[in-house]
This record gives C-alpha cells, sequence and structure tokens, in this order.
C-alpha cells in the first residue's frame, strides 16, 4: 500500500478544561484557542480557591495571625509563617534566640524538601510515569513523619511563633532527621536511575517551555523556576536570615543537560540538587543546634504589635515569598500582604503554552510548579 | 547609587514628582521615595531605562488604606545590581469613603511587566482601575462571577453581605463572629 503524507485541514477549535481536572495541578480553568493539536492562544482562570485570608487577618488578633498565613500554601506552610515572624519581630524589635533559629531552618528545609517531592511526583503524573508517584510520594510521607513528631501536625503546622517557635525539638527528633537525610539521599541516586535521564521523560520535558533569562528577569520569576533558567537568585544568599549566612550550601543553576537552560526538564532537575542542598544544610544544623531557650517570650493572648510597618522576605520552595506587616498599635494588624512566588510563574505560564503542543500542557503548567492557594490566597 | 543623583535624575524625568527620601522600617536599611502618583508612570520608565540604575522589575506591590487614603508601595530592584529601592505614593479616597467607589492610577505594567498580576489582584480587591492595564486581564474573580461581587473587600470600609447565592453568609450565621472592623476577644 502507498501511504502519502497527509495534512488535514484545521480549523480552530475553543476549549475549556477545569476548574477540575485531574492533571491539572489545583483549581483553575485553562481556556485553550487549538489548531489541531497546537495551542494557538491560551488564559489561566483563577478565583475558584480564594479564602480572603489577608482580610481574615485583618479581623483577628496577631497571635491568630500565624494560623492564617500558613494558609497561603498549606502544602509549604513554614515559609509564610517565618515571613510574617520576621516582619512581626522587625516591627516588636524582638530578639529570636539561636536555638529557635535553628529549628526554624531545620523545619523550612525539611518544608522545601517536601515541596520539591511533591513536585516530582506532580511532573512524574504529567509524564504519565507512575511509578515515580509513587517513590515520591512514599519519601515524602518520611518527612510529614518527623513533621508530625515535632508539632502533631502533618499539614499546616502552625509552628512558629512571633520570637522563637512553638515547642522545643521532641526527644529523637534530631536523630531522626539525620536518618531521613540519609535515606533520601540514597533514594535520589534511585530517582536518577529511574526517572531523570529516563528517555521517556526526557521526551516529553526537555526543549519544553523553554524561558529564557532575560524573559524570566522581565517577569520578575524567582527561585527554582528562576535559577533554572540559569539567573542567581536565593534570598538565602542575596539578604540571609535566621542564621543561613553561617551555613554553608550552594545554589545549583540551569545547565540545559537535557535539552535547553530553563526548559521543564531543567526545572526538574534544579529541584533535585536544592534536595541535596537542603540535606546539607539540614546536617549542618543538627550537627551544631544550639543549647538554649526556643523562643524568647511566650506571645500573650492581648499581643500588641508597635505602630509601625516592616517588610521580610525568605525563599520559600516555590521562590521568593515576601511578608509586608502594618501595624496601628492595637491588637490587631492593619494590613498584611504577602509576596507570592507562583504570581509571575501564573503570568508565565500563558506564554509558554501558546505554540505548545496540546499534550505538553500538563507537563509545562507541572514543570512551573504553580500553587494556586498562594495566588486564591 | 547616590540618594540625591537619583532624586535629581527623577526630577529631571518627571519635575515635582519626587516628594521626599525617607528611610523604610525600623532599621531604615531601605530606602524609599515617595512620589507623587500621578507621575508614577514617568518615573517608572526613568528608572528603568536610566543605565545607572536601571531598575527592571518589581518585586512586591502593596496596597493598604489609611487616614482615608490608599498608600502604593512598590518595591523595585536592579536585576545587574540587586540594588532595592521602595517607591510610594498615596491617593486620597472620595469624601466618604464609599466602599464601591473606583479610585483610577496609572499602570505600571508598561514599564515594569512583572506587576501585572498584583495590579489585577490588588485592583479587585481594593477598588482600583489600573489605567493601561490590559484589560483582557482578570485576576481573582472567575469570569463566572465577574459582575456579581458587591464592593472591594481590602477597604476598610467594606460590608459584609448579608447573603451569598440566596445563602445567609457565616459571619451572621455565627453569633460570635466578628462584624468588619470588630475584634475578637
Amino acid at each position: 500500500m502507498n501511504f502519502e503524507r497527509e495534512t488535514l485541514p484545521t480549523t480552530p477549535a475553543d476549549w475549556v478544561v477545569g476548574p477540575y481536572h485531574s492533571p491539572w495541578i489545583s483549581h483553575f480553568r485553562a481556556h485553550f484557542t487549538l489548531d489541531g493539536e497546537i495551542i494557538v492562544r491560551a488564559g489561566l482562570e483563577g478565583g475558584f480557591l480564594h479564602r480572603g485570608l489577608e482580610k481574615a487577618l485583618e479581623l483577628h488578633p496577631w497571635q491568630s495571625s500565624i494560623v492564617y498565613a500558613g494558609r497561603v500554601d498549606p502544602e509549604a506552610a513554614s515559609f509564610a509563617e517565618h515571613a510574617l515572624c520576621l516582619a512581626v519581630e522587625k516591627l516588636c524589635e524582638l530578639e529570636v534566640p539561636a536555638r529557635a533559629q535553628c529549628i526554624r531552618v531545620i523545619v523550612d528545609e525539611l518544608t522545601r524538601v517536601s515541596s520539591h517531592l511533591k513536585y516530582i511526583a506532580r511532573i512524574a503524573q504529567a509524564t504519565s510515569s507512575e511509578t515515580m508517584v509513587h517513590f515520591a510520594l512514599r519519601d515524602r510521607e518520611k518527612i510529614l513523619d518527623l513533621f508530625e513528631l515535632l508539632s502533631g501536625a502533618r499539614f499546616s503546622l502552625s509552628f512558629l511563633r512571633f520570637g522563637g517557635v512553638a515547642n522545643d525539638v521532641t526527644e529523637g527528633f534530631i536523630e531522626r532527621v539525620v536518618e531521613v537525610c540519609d535515606l533520601i539521599r540514597f533514594r535520589l541516586k534511585e530517582y536518577n536511575d529511574l526517572f531523570s535521564y529516563n528517555q521517556a521523560f526526557l521526551a516529553r520535558s526537555a526543549y519544553v517551555g523553554v524561558v529564557e533569562p532575560g524573559f524570566a528577569r522581565r517577569c520578575g520569576l524567582t527561585g527554582p523556576n528562576a535559577r533554572a533558567s540559569a539567573i542567581v537568585a536565593d534570598v538565602r544568599k542575596t539578604s540571609p536570615y535566621s542564621g543561613y549566612e553561617q551555613l554553608d550550601f550552594e545554589v545549583p543553576l540551569g545547565q540545559g543537560e537535557g535539552g535547553a537552560i530553563g526548559d521543564a526538564h531543567d526545572r526538574y532537575v534544579i529541584r533535585l540538587r536544592e534536595i541535596t542542598q537542603s540535606l546539607e544544610i539540614l546536617r549542618q544544623v543538627c550537627d551544631a543546634l544550639p543549647a538554649g531557650p526556643f523562643a524568647s517570650a511566650p506571645v500573650e493572648r492581648d499581643f500588641k504589635v508597635p505602630t509601625g510597618e516592616a517588610y521580610a522576605r525568605v525563599e520559600s520552595a516555590r521562590g521568593l515569598l515576601g511578608c509586608y506587616a502594618v501595624a496601628d498599635g492595637s491588637a490587631r494588624p492593619t494590613r498584611v500582604q504577602f509576596r507570592v512566588p507562583t504570581g509571575p510563574s501564573w503570568q508565565l505560564a500563558p506564554m509558554l503554552l501558546e505554540g505548545a503542543r496540546l499534550q505538553d500542557a500538563p507537563t509545562i503548567l507541572a514543570s512551573l510548579d504553580l500553587c494556586v492557594s498562594e495566588l486564591d490566597r | 547609587m547616590e540618594t540625591n543623583e537619583l532624586i535629581q535624575k527623577l526630577e529631571d524625568a518627571a519635575p515635582g514628582g519626587v516628594l521626599e527620601a525617607r528611610p523604610f522600617g525600623r532599621d531604615g536599611a531601605e530606602l524609599s521615595l515617595w512620589v507623587e502618583m500621578g507621575a508614577i508612570l514617568k518615573i517608572a520608565h526613568a528608572l528603568k531605562s536610566d543605565p545607572a540604575f536601571s531598575f527592571d522589575y518589581v518585586e512586591n506591590f502593596a496596597v493598604m488604606e489609611m487616614e482615608a487614603a490608599l498608600v502604593f508601595t512598590y518595591w523595585i530592584r536592579s536585576s545587574s545590581t540587586g540594588l532595592p529601592l521602595m517607591i510610594r505614593g498615596s491617593v486620597e479616597l472620595p469624601r466618604g469613603n464609599k466602599a464601591d467607589d473606583l479610585i483610577e492610577v496609572a499602570s505600571v505594567s508598561s514599564a515594569w511587566p512583572s506587576v501585572v498580576p498584583q495590579e489585577m489582584e490588588l485592583g479587585e480587591l481594593f477598588g482600583i482601575k489600573f489605567i493601561g492595564l490590559d484589560p483582557r486581564a482578570h485576576g481573582l474573580v472567575s469570569s463566572r462571577l465577574a459582575g456579581t461581587a458587591v464592593g472591594f473587600p481590602l477597604r476598610k470600609g467594606f460590608v459584609f453581605p448579608t447573603e451569598i447565592n440566596g445563602q445567609p453568609h457565616m459571619r451572621r450565621l455565627t453569633p460570635s463572629a466578628p462584624a468588619a472592623g470588630e475584634v475578637l476577644p
């Protein structure tokens, strides 16, 4: 038989996908105009998860604000709690004991590893690698067990307090952290053997959703997405807080080893390398956890913050997370505003989708690590 | 970066646009420039295009209501030098501060595209019309709900609705829930 190559005539078709769609990472609606399987126009629509957190923060006492801050991103709650605590501590000129700072760093880095493992599970799901999904989630459970041992909660720990943390580390916690770090370091080799350089994954992620460095800068991209595009941007290095300046760690940058610098594969590889760096930070902090109090003073029910304003930055698992806090001397905030790292990625996503094939859309969206909860706060 | 040199260049670009330079926060580690909001777009382009400064992206943008005015704060940064700067300005609310009065302010998205998501979000929450922002852009309110929202929730004068979609609002159902502006015991 003689098969001739044939071009089928297509007419643009409008697709609306979501807000509840299993390959999507969270609740949002995508509007696509398709020409065949090519996305010629794309738009993302949020607003399905909005909880009015910034308004709620204005209506409740300062003491409750840590719980609300944790809901900005429930999957990685400690970062917003940390940013809020730093801003309030600036306003109150509260000293944070060295031990409390180290415990905060431990919680942050465990959260970063947990968030990146969930990211790996999501991108594996988007590329139909079911085994890798289970591997990553299995290892993330170990981190959640540690959170439970520390605070009693697996998610939304609400563990930080103004001037320190809620409790000292529980007995055996530090030893368990070291054990889990060793285990995950070993597992990362398994991930590489099974998934990272697997031809099937490379074919789905290399040269897909490429973000040029200049473009990333213009969009205000931060965190691992910016670093995958070879932009040096890490708050832990540029504006250190909570003792990060005393720790020895590297900031990995994208090298385009699977395809091009700043593609979906680079964004995945960067997170793997960041897990390695987080494990290194955890080892250093666990080795040198100082003795002393875990908080400067207990926060009273009628805790008041002196009149003023402050802005604090932390490096969350997704990038720069800022917190702007304004106080009028009363028991509740005048304004608390969060700068979330998903904002620029959300703005960027439709531009990456336009011109891509429809089957690459879940990979592009998963590789950007969009957190709709941060946006719809 | 010399503060005086910066102010002089901004004065050249937007005469009368810079009101004062003031350190921000208790530690005063960051410099804030208070500007006329009417000149914000010219100032934004001057800060971006002058090679001596090249403040090329907005790290954060916040709005708050204080003393019958909306205060706008832009945290900007230069990607080449890493230097930060804060640009601040205020716009008085109309008399009576009705929670549904729109305020008009120039969008700085033509100078700093990274501000778009935050302008969209704050426009919807504070009732600000950013002149020059892409009208197709929408932030929080789903197209399904567009036009059904009443008032702007982050204004201090916002009154919670008594019902939503025919159902009593949860703040009215719970006796202990505070009304807007009330502090929980």
